[in-house]
């Protein structure tokens, strides 16, 4: 359990989280902004101490216990690239290597095989604050594994990064826990196609509280008694509170689209008739119709069939999660 | 017109907000007493001492150290303040970008910010007199020959309008560096201030240094700014007092033209260079 | 044990190295370290001369103002450091790798111990030969014994200063500013301390800066050629400030690092 202080009242960022993650496992923590994906990594990478519980990493009590558990952890944070800007990226690795005590020679060796594997040789020896976001990103990354941690932590990681950059690097990391290193991972991420592609299992977090944990084959198979169904309308002002009210809806979450002035809707039904209801509540109200689709179901789908709205409709993180 | 009073009066209050919004409003209070009262201490016993080692205690040159260190702070004030703005809202706040797109200019938001660090060294100033006349005179009853009922305030108002004008112009310069380059950015407002402290006669006369040393305090509006202020601060009478305004308007009408050379060619550069929300480098 | 000194002394080595080749590397601020002090003591030694004071002032001012250089060393690049790596996002590195935090504290410290070592020759010698400052170079081992001790208990206060600031937010950058001008005032930097101008409660408080030892006993060497029976007193000071802060920083830094954890403060950005 984790609490936070705040003016009003206290903040429960984590309400009784309780996961186990086996060795060699990539595990992902998926959940909207603020679910406490981020309050959970920080506690189990020692940075936080919990308010209440126990917690282990690599058998070591992550408070009694912190200097064991760093020598076999690592940290990856999306949308940071701590550093040195005015350090070239080869400095940079150099003396994060310091820190976990390996000796020049191996830091050498350890610097040009990670800097070849995530593909930025051109700009080894380009100063830090003059690479781009996902150069940043993958020496950000260089680093993480430098120390060759048994289990790497990581946070958003590809946080604003481009889809080929994000591409790239997941598939690193999929390669070094399962084929090179064997390593443990905890991802958390809020984009769904990631835990989807990389993880073995995925806890999906929600205002601190984990709602299911399963692979993600598995999470999607519970929704096969629903049907999901996707519409497109012609606004993005329409008011679909009415679908809550309506009997036969497992959960829905609405995608506005400002720019072509069109709201998707994904709703899952009981079955279809309940659809054909809601087709006919949204004529009602003088919306065009643009389009309908049977989809697959998704992580979010679970997730909506849990929380019942989607990752947009979730509640703002709380100040410090 | 409308809109560039509603700019500068909304960059004033903002100004103020920052300073005071995040520190407590003790450190706030502190920081504009403190630092300068600490400067005029230094300043203040290493005069009675040089004195006391030297050629005796002069209580007009010690009046003449006294105004001229503690008006200072107008300088300091409006260096910092205007020199540290670009930082702060291009790569602190992220604003930078936002305001010069709005409809106000971001020069009279500038001006604006340069505005409130007239009003925080104002503080300053009366706070630092206040206590500097509290501990030299009263505590450890040194005479100080200033009449504060007595004060000449034409001369003095109009020195420090004219002052104050040629400052927020050499502000605008330093602005105007700070977009072109990231690099001199913390150094700006010492390099400045610590040239016009020693070459200004702030707390010395500036005969005292080499004749290079006095052609250049003789360029500086800072020189003749603080002669008049002194001149109306201890009510004295001088035939020189129009010499001075007029070369103290002369050099107040150089900056300003200086300060809207290098402010436009900053701005040209920055639109050309994508300078105007380009990330600093750590 | 063996193993954990060597990768702490590794650390140590990287933080120093990163800490030289930093400040080194931007011409800019080099030049700035140099001119500014230069400026600011020009004004004091005019001053002095302006009031007919003897030329060992001038040799004064100038220890002075170098031994500032120091002081504002240790006060933005040592106290306000942590703080600065939270902004950046290293502090939250450093506190997940298994290295002493000491160790990085020390490596900060010997770096700008070294940088601002080389950049106070340079004043010294500028300012020295500028106003022709009496120097006397007597006694050169205690005037080094007393610069070293100087040093160490300074960067000690600068190691205390960092752990406590590394939860703050702008109130460590307000706070280090406030120590600038007041330090300088306290320590004795442009003027004697000891003359009997200055109140008795001003000494006192003096004397809880480790500055003003430091000073007191190099300008006492430098100055006026005495040795090490004369300045027995200043050396037992900072041999006492050492001694209490060096643990004491240890101890802060613990300290704050489990507040920090505790409250959730240890990697908030933008306080």
């Amino acid at each position: 359990m984790r609490t936070f202080k705040a003016p009003n009242k206290p903040v429960k960022a984590l309400d009784h989280v309780s996961i186990s993650i086996e060795e060699g496992e990539i595990f992902g923590l998926l959940g909207p902004n603020g679910a406490g994906k981020t309050t959970l990594i920080k506690i189990l990478s020692t940075l936080l101490l919990p308010t209440s519980g126990e917690a282990y990493v690599g058998g070591f009590n992550v408070v009694k216990e912190p200097n064991k558990v760093r020598k076999i952890i690592s940290l990856v944070s999306g949308g940071e690239t701590p550093g040195y800007g005015i350090l070239s990226a080869k400095e940079n690795l150099w003396f994060f290597s310091q820190l976990y005590g390996l000796s020049s020679s191996a830091a050498k060796e350890e610097i040009k095989r990670l800097i070849t594997d995530l593909d930025f040789e051109e700009y080894a020896n380009t100063r830090m604050s003059k690479l781009s976001t996902g150069y940043k990103q993958r020496l950000n990354f260089a680093r993480g594994l430098l120390s060759n941690p048994k289990i790497l932590f990581l946070d958003e990681p590809t946080l604003g990064l481009d889809v080929l950059t994000s591409k790239k690097l997941r598939g690193y990391i999929v390669d070094w826990a399962k084929r090179e290193k064997k390593g443990t991972v905890l991802l958390t991420t809020h984009y769904m196609g990631e835990a989807d592609e990389m993880c073995d299992r995925v806890a999906i977090i929600d205002r601190g509280r984990i709602l299911a944990c399963d692979s993600p084959l598995m999470l999607k198979e519970k929704l096969k008694e629903n049907v999901i169904m996707r519409v497109e309308v012609s606004s993005v002002q329409a008011d679909f509170d009415f679908i809550d009210k309506m009997e036969g809806i497992a959960g829905y979450s609405a995608t506005r689209s400002i720019q072509s002035d069109t709201t998707m809707l994904k709703v899952m039904v009981s079955n279809e008739a309940t659809f054909l209801d809601i087709i006919s509540k949204l004529e009602k109200q003088k919306l065009k119709i643009l389009s309908t689709s049977k989809a697959e179901p998704t992580l979010e789908d679970v997730y909506i069939s849990l929380v019942g709205r989607g990752f947009e409709e979730s509640a703002e993180a709380p100040a410090n999660a | 017109m409308n809109t560039i009073l509603r700019t500068v009066k909304q960059a004033i209050w903002l100004g103020w907000k920052v300073e005071t919004n995040w520190a407590d409003p003790l450190i706030f209070a502190i920081y504009y007493l403190i630092r300068p009262l600490s400067g005029l201490l230094i300043v203040g016993f290493v005069f009675l001492i040089g004195s006391a080692f030297g050629a005796g205690f002069s209580p007009e040159y010690f009046a003449y150290m006294f105004i001229g260190n503690s008006f200072f702070i107008y300088v300091v004030q409006i260096m910092m303040t205007m020199s540290m703005l670009i930082h702060d809202d291009r790569a602190h706040y992220e604003v930078l970008k936002h305001i010069y797109l709005s409809p106000g200019s971001w020069t009279w938001y500038i001006l604006g910010r340069a505005l409130n660090g007239v009003m925080n060294a104002s503080i300053s100033l009366l706070l630092t007199l206040g206590f500097g006349v509290l501990i030299f005179q009263h505590a450890l009853g040194i005479q100080i020959p200033i009449n504060w009922v007595g004060i000449n305030f034409p001369p003095l108002l109009l020195s420090l309008t004219l002052g104050i004008v040629c400052f927020i112009a050499i502000g605008f310069i330093l602005c105007g560096i700070n977009i072109m380059t990231s690099k001199v950015q913390f150094m700006l407002t010492d390099y400045v201030s610590g040239i016009l402290y020693l070459f200004g006669g702030v707390i010395f006369v500036p005969q005292v240094l080499p004749s290079w040393g006095q052609t250049i305090s003789n360029a500086l509006p800072i020189t003749y700014f603080l002669r008049i202020i002194r001149l109306a601060v201890l009510n004295m009478e001088s035939s020189s007092v129009e010499a001075d305004l007029f070369y103290l308007f002369i050099t107040m009408i150089a900056t300003i033209i200086l300060g809207v050379v290098v402010f436009k060619i900053a701005e040209y550069k920055a639109r050309r260079d994508g300078l105007i929300d380009k990330k600093e480098e750590y | 044990m063996r193993e954990e000194l060597v990768h702490n002394l590794r650390a140590v080595y990287a933080r120093l190295w990163v800490r030289i080749k930093g400040g080194n590397r931007e011409p800019e601020w080099i030049v700035a370290e140099l001119v500014i002090p230069l400026l600011t003591l020009s004004a004091y030694v005019y001053l002095y001369k302006m009031l007919n004071a003897p030329a060992e002032f001038a040799g004064f001012v100038v220890i002075g103002g170098t031994m500032i250089a120091f002081w504002v060393n240790v006060l933005w690049n040592m106290s306000a450091q942590f703080y600065w790596e939270k902004e950046t996002g290293n502090l939250e590195i450093y506190f997940v790798t298994p290295v002493s935090r000491m160790a990085i504290l020390l490596g900060m410290a010997l770096g700008g111990i070294v940088n601002t070592t080389l950049r106070a020759v340079v004043i010294l010698g500028a300012g020295t030969f500028l106003f022709q400052a009496p120097l006397i170079v007597n006694e050169p081992l205690t005037a080094l014994l007393m610069f070293m001790l100087t040093i160490i208990a300074l960067y000690a206060l600068g190691m205390l200063f960092a752990s406590l600031f590394m939860l703050y937010g702008r109130e460590a950058w307000h706070t280090a500013n406030l120590l600038q001008e007041p330090v300088y005032f306290f320590s004795g930097s442009y003027f004697p301390l000891s003359s009997q101008i200055v109140p008795y409660a001003v000494q006192l408080l003096s004397s809880l800066i480790p500055l003003t030892f430091g000073l007191d006993g190099i300008r006492r060497v430098i100055i006026q050629g005495q040795g090490i029976r004369e300045i027995w007193l200043d050396v037992v000071a900072l041999s006492v400030f050492i001694i209490i802060l060096l643990p004491l920083a240890r101890f802060a830094l613990n300290y704050m690092e489990n507040l920090g954890k505790k409250e959730g403060r240890l990697t908030l950005r933008w306080q």
